[in-house]
């Protein structure tokens, strides 16, 4: 294992006692420069450079299906329509008259034999379907059976009002969230079943004061500048002609977003696989974690799992949510309604995927979304469904992951691509709302207010996007780009501009460009007051980062123990001067610092970045290191959730 | 996973490069206040927060938490190897006599890194350890072989030794090329020369190269010409203080020879002479410092041949379609005296020669010039270039060809206007 590996139990290659000093090449002339011609002369070595392990990543392949759906005409009972705009208007009508009332209009998705929780069901839609004749009959079969899904998502909706007591719906802190839960009545089985779901949807209010009609106007007014998204001119072509159809639900292919997920799995515990792996069974049959089985099988229970770092079980538990919907596995490709819910799904299981580092999968879930501007996405393209409404449903975070996506698997240019078209048009809206207009550019009796409120929220997602440029940027080693694009910011985010600027001076210190970032950490320390806490921090941090590339590891420890008499619990530091202390020639010191950190508060600080330090000093202290590897181990399975990353604890 | 040879010892080695730590990056996904995951209603949060993430600076990949050396990296020439060596007692006895001695085994030599001469560190209690930082500026390409010894006295009083050896490659970090350039005024005893330097980073990182001097031979003065104004320490480089992978950064030098005894002017050497050596400094991640010195770069004084053409005056464009006059200066650097003739060949497009070839020049005594005037037309745009000028010496029949003589610039009438 040592001789041919770079890792290990050092990271110096270990050679072979066999004599080399003998038989080895001839002495290289210490002379190394040679030009003695007039012309252009090139210095020549016997050097073989070692190319960079170039990663390949597999192309997300593209799912094909044999079936293509025929097409199709919807058509949706007007009636239903007229019931979804009255449950609007009941919304409101309710609020104005009782004050603690909050609405819930609840979709469900069932099939013949429904059995509704709810008994007000105002209407429940017809839906014809005429199919083209097929000429294939296995064909024909599979397609039917898939188009019923589809169509059950599609027409299937119950809309329905039920007025509660808001004291009663409302969440805990009464924050307003809007649509607040998915939940499943029945997981969804095989894919040619139809599935047994039903999609809940809670509207909940919180206001202040006594005035529920004005809290309803605030809230429409904060989803209205929240999903305010322009849409590309052939989408927009497609949206403005479906407004004029009142209450009609064809769908053309061409306009659907048709995501599906890629697995369903349930993926294995890491920890508890080491555990067992070297033999503590006893640790593994102890392992506490939350699974899939002890939680509610809504974003409730997701939550909680992703509370509980259990983002493992989180990813299968969007699966099955997504299922439901008719967007699982092998789904992709086939109409599927797209709701906001649905869409935050997909978000926190692409963000999962990301944080689990499964970026070739999220990379290939993501396809079917491209540039998450196909007409379906927009609520305009539902004008039953949501009468009046504007704006997309998808979050801006999952646009903002989405077009984050390719740098993860090496294709930082596309990256940049995605980023600089959300700027633009972020920016579109900023200079919209600057001269007054709506995000849309459109004259409308707005209040200031409102368009003070706007613009706040867009030169935030702005800002937002340029530091997702920034990072790619970094990530691409386009250090000087970068770091102007973190300079930009720096003036545009104010409060964070000391932070912003450290920042920027810690790229000059990793390019190696340590009088630029001198200059820089200079002009901060002048800038400077001595009250603020934070900033003496930073400054001292700073300093140390500054020390050490140097070649200062004393003066940089010195600077870090500064930071622990402002602030003794400033892990960052710690772990800086544990650094500092290696190179200083102190193992065991920076060990021992490294070790009580853990120890004192296992929940907080079993991180992995600490613990891969931790276990890069065991590897040098001794020979007893895959011992004490696997205490952190067994540590770690106590506090952590199956999304915990066990490469950090070193043990192959 | 220790090797069984070490089972039987009390004492292990480890070895770790030190190369420098580095800054945790993380890849954040934030929540709006407004999804449904969010944990609390302001600001932006991360999913699955790691304390490697800035405070207060979520949107932020690059933290501020130091992380060590992942594996041993690449090690360039003129870069400081620099290793952690810890020898800890794996035993419950105490260890006596322990001596450690570092050594580098490179192609052509052995150094001595540490240890040799010490005193042996006379007792080692059980878990504990000895720890070294060796530090050491590699001077050589190539194989080279970090060897570790250890000697100790059991507590039984056997005297033990074992060895560890641990092999890198040391790689070349640049490229440098080098080019003169003798000044035209002065032909044959020239006093300038201008030295062009192009150095190149062939690492996989960007490369802060923080100084490149050219270091003169005694007889020569040296002024760089890398700055913008000679006052401000303005680099010609402008804002961009790196170099990425690949990238290429020429610099300029202008070397006088000092005047000699006796004459008021220097004056280069012919032949070949040494002019000086450049000595270059670079950074890279966190700090880690490369120098290097080169081998004196050696000039050829360019021969100039029997003639030298030089062209004196030249528009620098001129409109098209229009003829344009050039005066130039013949001087003869051979031993006898030439019959020359003046031969006009059209051999590329864009310019045409106007006037009589075959014209006769007359003699040309050694050491002699002559300044003569010719018309040319231009007829494309562009920049086109003076050829087909040939100069034959009617004594020996020999014909000296000139080429690319000069450049000029060829316009549309309205551009000028």
């Amino acid at each position: 294992m040592e001789d041919q590996a770079v890792t290990g139990l050092n990271n110096l290659k270990e050679g072979e006692e066999s004599g080399q000093s003998t038989s080895g090449p001839k002495p290289f002339d210490s002379s190394l420069f040679n030009n003695p011609s007039q012309d252009t002369s090139t210095t020549e070595f016997l050097v073989q450079s070692e190319t960079e392990g170039v990663e390949e990543f597999k192309e997300g392949e593209k799912q094909s299906f044999a079936v293509d759906l025929p097409e199709r005409s919807d058509n949706l009972n007007k009636e239903v329509c007229h019931d979804v705009s009255l449950s609007e208007e009941i919304e409101i009508s309710d609020t104005l008259e009782a004050q603690h009332l909050s609405t819930k209009s609840k979709i469900a998705l069932e099939d013949g034999q429904d059995k509704f929780d709810d008994k007000e069901v105002l209407q429940e839609p017809q839906s014809n379907i005429e199919e083209e004749p097929q000429q294939d009959k296995i064909i024909h079969s599979e397609s039917k059976g898939a188009m019923n899904e589809g169509v059950h998502q599609l027409v299937t909706q119950t809309a329905e009002v039920i007025g509660k007591i808001a004291q009663g719906s409302l969440d805990g802190d009464g924050i307003y969230e809007n649509p607040q839960s998915v939940e499943l009545s029945k997981e969804g089985k095989h894919s040619n079943v139809i599935h047994h779901s039903a999609v809940t949807f809670k509207d909940d209010f919180s206001w202040e004061g006594d005035d529920p009609f004005l809290s309803a106007i605030n809230m429409s007014e904060a989803d209205r500048r929240r999903d305010a998204w322009l849409p590309s001119e052939a989408t927009a072509k497609v949206l403005s002609s479906r407004s004029a159809i009142h209450g009609a639900d064809y769908s053309s292919r061409p306009d659907l977003t048709m995501p599906g997920i890629s697995f369903d799995e349930a993926q294995t515990d890491p920890l508890k696989e080491l555990l067992i792996k070297y033999q503590h069974e006893t640790e593994a049959s102890k392992r506490n974690v939350l699974t899939l089985d002890q939680v509610t099988r809504d974003v409730d229970g997701l939550k909680k799992l992703v509370n509980h770092g259990c983002l493992r079980s989180a990813v299968q538990l969007t699966g099955l949510l997504l299922t439901s919907v008719g967007q699982g596995k092998g789904q992709a490709g086939m109409p599927s309604q797209n709701t906001a819910e649905s869409l935050q799904i997909w978000f926190i299981r692409l963000a999962l995927l990301v944080k689990l580092r499964q970026h070739t999968t999220a990379d290939l879930e993501s396809q079917p979304f491209r540039d998450l501007d196909k007409p379906d996405l927009y609520y305009q393209y539902y004008p039953a469904l949501y009468p009046g409404r504007r704006g997309s449903m998808v979050p801006f975070s999952f646009r903002v992951l989405v077009a984050e996506l390719p740098q993860f698997i090496g294709q930082h240019q596309d990256s940049m691509t995605r980023l600089y078209s959300l700027l633009t048009t972020c920016q579109k809206i900023v200079t919209n709302l600057t001269e007054g207009f709506d995000e849309y550019g459109d004259k409308c009796g707005l209040s200031e207010e409102y368009l003070n409120a706007s613009l706040l929220l867009w030169k935030h997602r702005t800002n937002r996007v340029q530091y997702s440029v920034g990072n790619c940027l970094l990530a691409l080693k386009d250090y000087y780009q970068s770091i102007k694009v973190f300079e930009s910011l720096a003036c545009e985010d104010i409060a964070n501009s000391q932070r912003i600027r450290s920042l920027t001076g810690r790229i000059y210190l990793q390019l190696g460009d340590l009088k630029s970032a001198q200059e820089l950490f200079n002009q901060l320390e002048h800038e400077s007051r001595p009250e603020d806490e934070v900033g003496r921090i930073q400054i001292l941090m700073n300093k140390g980062f500054l020390r050490m590339a140097q070649n200062m590891y004393t003066d940089a420890h010195i600077q870090f123990s500064e930071v622990l008499k402002i602030n003794p619990n400033h892990f960052t530091a710690i772990n800086n001067i544990s650094v500092c202390l290696l190179y200083m020639g102190k193992l065991k010191s920076a060990l021992t610092l490294l070790e009580s950190l853990v120890n004192q508060d296992p929940d907080k600080y079993l991180d992995e970045s600490i613990l891969f330090n931790l276990c890069t000093l065991y590897e040098l202290e001794s020979s007893k290191s895959a011992t004490k590897k696997q205490n952190l181990l067994c540590l770690a399975a106590k506090y952590r959730g199956d999304g915990f990353n066990t490469s950090c604890l070193k043990i192959s | 996973m220790e090797a069984p040879r070490e089972k039987e010892h009390l004492l292990s080695l480890k070895v770790m490069r030190l190369t420098k730590p580095s800054f945790v990056l993380s890849s954040p996904v934030l929540c709006e206040p407004q999804d449904i995951f969010a944990r609390n209603s302001d600001g932006l949060q991360d999913l699955a927060p790691k304390l490697s993430a800035v405070q207060g600076l979520p949107a932020a990949s690059l933290g501020e938490l130091l992380t060590l050396p992942q594996n041993f990296g690449s090690i360039y020439l003129g870069e400081t190897f620099s290793c952690y060596v810890s020898v800890h007692n794996d035993s419950s006895h105490n260890v006596k006599e322990i001596l450690i001695k570092t050594d580098l085994q490179t192609s052509s030599q052995r150094l001595a890194l540490s240890g040799s001469g010490a005193t042996p560190k006379s007792e080692l209690a059980p878990e504990s350890c000895i720890d070294e930082v060796i530090q050491h500026e590699v001077k050589e390409l190539g194989t080279h072989i970090l060897v570790c010894a250890v000697s100790y006295t059991t507590p039984s009083g056997d005297n033990m030794y074992f060895r560890k050896f641990f092999k890198f490659q040391v790689l070349k970090p640049l490229d440098v090329k080098t080019k003169f350039y003798s000044t035209e005024d002065n032909l044959v005893h020239s006093d300038e020369v201008y030295l062009e330097a192009q150095i190149q980073n062939i690492t996989q990182s960007p490369m802060c190269i923080e100084k490149v001097s050219l270091e003169p031979a005694p007889e020569y003065t040296v002024s760089e010409l890398n700055q913008l104004s000679n006052n401000t320490n303005c680099s010609i480089f402008g804002e961009i203080t790196y170099v990425n992978p690949m990238d290429t950064r020429q610099y300029l030098y202008c070397l006088k020879a000092k005047p000699q005894q006796g004459s008021e002017r220097g004056s280069f050497a012919k032949g070949v002479s040494s002019i000086g050596k450049l000595d270059i400094v670079w950074k890279t991640n966190l700090g880690e410092r490369g120098r290097l010195q080169t081998s004196p770069l050696q000039r050829v004084a360019p021969g100039c041949g029997d003639i030298k053409l030089v062209v004196l005056r030249i528009p620098d464009s001129v409109t098209l379609q229009s003829s344009f006059k050039f005066l130039c200066k013949i001087t003869s650097c051979c031993e006898r005296t030439m019959d020359l003739k003046l031969n006009l060949l059209n051999t590329v497009k864009g310019l045409s020669w106007m006037g009589i070839s075959g014209k006769q020049l007359g003699k040309l005594g050694p050491g002699d010039s002559m300044e003569i005037e010719l018309s040319m037309l231009s007829t494309t745009p562009g920049l086109q270039s003076i050829s087909g000028m040939r100069l034959v010496d009617q004594n020996l029949k020999r014909t000296y060809e000139h080429d690319d003589i000069a450049q000029i610039f060829v316009h549309h009438a309205q551009i000028a206007a």
